[in-house]
This record gives C-alpha cells, sequence and structure tokens, in this order.
C-alpha cells in the first residue's frame, strides 16, 4: 500500500499478493461454468413448459375429437328417421324395420366405443357401409361405392375413429350429392411399412364448385381432427398426413377430389 | 271454397312421398308440384301459383333460404313452411318470414295443425277480400254534379241533408249551413241519388235518411239533425214508402 506524506513523497508501507490470484483461471473457469449451467437450466424449464402445453394440448385435442366422435351428426340422425317413418307409413314395414336394425347398429357402434379415440380399420369400415346404406336410403341409391383392401392384416390396424368416415362423409355431402348422374366412391387400403395409407376417391363436382355452393366450410368434425393430427404430429415420430387433390377430366373440368390419408402404423 | 294448393321441396324421395301421404288424406289440401330442387320448384312456383310451399333448408345446389330469396321477386309469394331435419336454422327462418318451421321426422298433427291454420288463414283472407269488395260496392257514391251560372259545385251525396223544390229550381241544404240553388228539377236529381240513402218524403221534398231521427204523424213533418235541426213536411202516400226502409 502506497501513502503520501506532508512533503510529497511516497512511501510504500507493504505490499501483499491476494491469495486467490493464483487461483484466478479457475475461478474465470467456474463462473463460466455457472453461466452455462444457469442457461442450460432456464432451457430445460422452457423445455418442460413446452412439453407439458404440448401433453395438455395433445388431451384436449383428442378429448373434443372423442366428443365428437361420440355422436352421429343430428341433420343426419333425423334425415335417417324421417326416411325410416316413410317407410313405415307406406306399409313398407318390413324395409323400414331391416333400416331401422342397421342405424341402430350404427348408434350402438358410436356409444359402445365411447372412451376410445382409436378403434380398428374393421370397425372403421363396416361403419362406413352403414352409413353408405343410410345415404342410399335417403336418396334412393345414388351412391355407388367400392372398398378395397389391400391386406387381411390391415382390418387390424388402427385409425383414429370416424376418420376416414368423415372423410367419406364430406365426398358425400360436398361433392356427389351436388351431382346429377352417375355418383361414384372408391375406399382403398393399403399396407405400408410405416402407415396405413388410405385413399378416398369421388367424382362429385369438386372443391371449387363444392364451395361456391357451400355456405359453411367444412364441418366441425373435420376441423376438430385437422387440430388433433397438428398437435399429434408435433409429439410422434410417425406421423399423419392428409393430401387433398383436385381431379381434372381430359378436358380440364373438375371430374372430383381424391383424399390420401397416412396413418401411423403404430397407431395404438 | 277453394283448396290449398301446395308444393313441395325436398331432396330426399321418401320425405318428398311422406309429406305427400299425409297431405292427400285430407281433401282440402292439393298438391300441384313435388320437386327435389331449388331450380325445378322456382318454375312451378311461378307456373302454379301454389298458396304454400313445404321447404327443405338443405338441398343440393341452391338452399332453401336461396328459394325464398328468389321468391321475393314473385307478384304472388306463396307462404312457407319450411320441414327439415335439425333445429340449426330455426332463427333464420323465423327472420325469413316463415308461416312455420317443422321438424323432422314430421309428426302428422303437427303439419295437419300447421296445413289447417294456413287453410283458416287464406279463408279468412279470402272472405275479407269479398266484404270489402261489398263495401267498395255500397260506398262506391260518385259526387254530384251542380251546375250553376258561373261553372259547378261538386257535392258528396252524404253532405246532403235534404232536397226542397221551388218552381223550376231546387234547393240543395247542405252540412255546414251551406246551401245551393240548382237549375234541375227534383224528379232528375233524386235519379243521381244513391237511393239508399235518400228518400222522397213530399212531392217537392227528398231527405237524406241518415240524418232523419223523427216522424211526426200528426203534423206530417220529419226532423232531420246536423248541427241543427231541420222539419220538413211530408206527404202520406211517400211517408208508407219511407217506413218501409225501416
Amino acid at each position: 500500500m502506497a501513502i503520501k506524506d506532508d512533503q510529497g513523497r511516497i512511501e510504500v508501507l507493504s505490499w501483499n499478493e491476494n491469495s486467490l490470484y493464483r487461483f484466478r483461471f479457475v475461478l474465470y473457469a467456474l463462473i463460466f461454468v455457472l453461466f452455462v449451467l444457469f442457461f442450460l437450466t432456464i432451457i430445460w424449464i422452457q423445455y418442460i413448459i413446452r412439453d407439458r402445453r404440448q401433453l395438455t394440448l395433445l388431451r384436449i385435442s383428442s378429448l373434443q375429437l372423442e366428443s365428437i366422435q361420440n355422436q352421429l351428426q343430428p341433420h343426419f340422425t333425423f334425415n335417417v328417421l324421417n326416411n325410416i317413418g316413410a317407410l313405415i307409413n307406406r306399409g313398407e314395414n318390413e324395409l323400414g324395420y331391416k333400416y331401422l336394425n342397421d342405424f341402430s347398429d350404427m348408434l350402438r357402434v358410436v356409444l359402445a366405443s365411447s372412451g376410445e379415440t382409436n378403434w380398428s380399420i374393421g370397425n372403421e369400415l363396416s361403419f362406413i357401409e352403414s352409413y353408405l346404406r343410410m345415404e342410399n336410403l335417403r336418396y334412393t341409391d345414388k351412391f355407388h361405392h367400392r372398398i378395397s383392401v389391400s391386406d387381411p392384416e390391415l382390418y387390424s390396424r388402427k385409425t383414429p375413429k370416424l376418420m376416414v368416415q368423415s372423410f367419406v362423409e364430406n365426398s358425400i355431402k360436398h361433392g356427389l350429392v351436388h351431382k346429377d348422374g352417375h355418383c361414384r366412391l372408391y375406399i382403398e387400403i393399403e399396407m405400408q411399412t410405416e402407415h396405413t395409407r388410405v385413399v378416398v376417391e369421388d367424382n362429385g363436382i369438386g372443391r371449387k364448385q363444392a364451395a361456391e355452393i357451400s355456405r359453411q366450410g367444412s364441418g366441425r368434425g373435420l376441423q376438430i381432427l385437422k387440430r388433433y393430427i397438428n398437435v399429434y404430429n408435433r409429439n410422434y415420430r410417425t406421423r399423419f398426413s392428409i393430401k387433398i387433390t383436385d381431379l381434372n377430366g381430359d378436358n380440364g373440368e373438375s371430374s372430383g377430389t381424391r383424399i390420401e390419408i397416412l396413418i401411423p402404423a403404430d397407431l395404438r | 271454397m277453394g283448396n290449398l294448393t301446395l308444393v313441395i321441396i325436398d331432396d330426399e324421395l321418401n320425405a318428398r312421398q311422406l309429406l305427400e301421404e299425409i297431405i292427400s288424406e285430407s281433401p282440402s289440401f292439393s298438391i300441384v308440384a313435388s320437386c327435389a330442387d331449388v331450380d325445378t320448384a322456382f318454375r312451378e312456383i311461378q307456373s302454379q301459383r301454389p298458396d304454400a310451399v313445404l321447404l327443405d333448408i338443405q338441398l343440393p345446389k341452391k338452399d332453401g333460404f336461396f328459394l325464398v330469396e328468389m321468391m321475393k321477386t314473385l307478384d304472388h309469394i306463396p307462404e312457407i313452411i319450411f320441414v327439415t331435419a335439425y333445429e340449426q336454422y330455426a332463427i333464420r327462418a323465423i327472420k325469413a318470414a316463415a308461416f312455420d318451421y317443422l321438424l323432422k321426422p314430421v309428426r302428422k298433427d303437427e303439419l295437419r295443425s300447421s296445413l289447417d291454420k294456413l287453410l283458416l288463414k287464406k279463408r279468412n283472407s279470402m272472405q275479407r277480400a269479398r266484404i270489402e269488395n261489398l263495401l267498395k260496392g255500397l260506398e262506391r257514391r260518385d259526387k254530384l254534379r251542380f251546375n250553376d251560372r258561373e261553372g259547378y259545385h261538386l257535392v258528396d251525396p252524404s253532405d246532403i241533408l235534404f232536397i226542397t223544390a221551388s218552381g223550376n229550381y231546387c234547393e240543395v241544404e247542405i252540412i255546414n249551413g251551406k246551401n245551393l240553388l240548382v237549375s234541375l228539377n227534383l224528379g232528375k236529381i233524386e235519379k243521381s241519388l244513391p237511393a239508399s240513402m235518400f228518400s222522397r218524403v213530399s212531392r217537392s221534398c227528398i231527405i237524406n235518411t241518415d240524418y232523419l231521427f223523427r216522424i211526426d204523424r200528426k203534423k206530417m213533418t220529419c226532423l232531420l239533425k246536423n248541427d241543427e235541426i231541420f222539419e220538413c213536411v211530408c206527404s202520406k202516400s211517400y211517408l208508407k214508402a219511407l217506413e218501409d226502409k225501416f
């Protein structure tokens, strides 16, 4: 330590080396490590929060999906009942009774599976068959369909409940109902290693014209389904994919819509 | 009395047939057309001019509200009864001034009571139109034209209290204390007056019976009242005819 005396001379009293001076590089390293740890912790906490939010989102969207899966469209339901009523009123009791049974099966399947978000492709396809039978009752056999399944093993693979059906319903409601003449619908299920590939193709009026007719967009069911898929894809390695293609005939006019859905094969 | 004519619009054959069957059980209603889409329906409505349409809302290509919009251009707009599966459109339907809104599966009694209400409404309005026509015919009293030297007066017959003859002239007493001297004889004037309102009480006097309130057989006078009281002399032979009126 240096002090100035009254004559202005500088006098050195004592000089000591700081005992920590020798460890200064260690200290620098320590401070650096602490900083890094601090930031890592923040990132880690953020990650946990995000992860939890993702899980909550997944839970919410799967609950929403479930709630929409556990009901039949009221509009569809009451129109079917009206048709069955018409058959009874006309005295076609046998036929009316048959359709009543079919419709009961649909209701039962939907109600009995409540609580599950996913079920087997086999269940899905038999539900679609019943659904198309009802639509053909309403629209006097307007719709012709073909379902092909490339491998019997596919029947036991899983799909979100009523996912394929809601695309089939969309095809009918927005594509085929507005079409005069022959209405065709193809459903194709194909085996892939990571995915189940589903194709729904119609020869309806196409999306462009459908948008002009319909004042409302695609139904609430499909919106919920899309949100569920978005959240699912952020959380799992094998992802869903939906591809919509507008089909065009030789003359360039719309000749229908193809929907290609990839469902993760490991869906439980 | 006329039947109620109906057009059915529904894209489902069974739904149309069901309505047709229920409606045909009653002879008061007749279905003039049954259509699966809006364009066909509009053509039928234009040519058949039905009293009412039974209209589904979700239809191919154009929906039920579209038809309502189209019908606004017609000079004869039928009543609208919506028949639909689900109440999601109820508010809009009511705003579109629907007569009624029925849900599928259709209840027979609901449909019938709705149609009955419509029939009643139609009959009432027909009755009203007839009565109005009748009243119009009764009330159709043209104004009378009385010439004088300068020009002419136009007088509503119901404003005339009485008319008395004096030589070749007639004096027309009008409410509010006015009177006119007219160069016409009483017989000519009488012909132009509405017979239901005027009566001759003597050779020289015609009164408006709307203002008559007293006949005195002893003095042989009749009294008319408006703002003031007027006394007219009657003669026996005309009085009888007058009495037949009351």
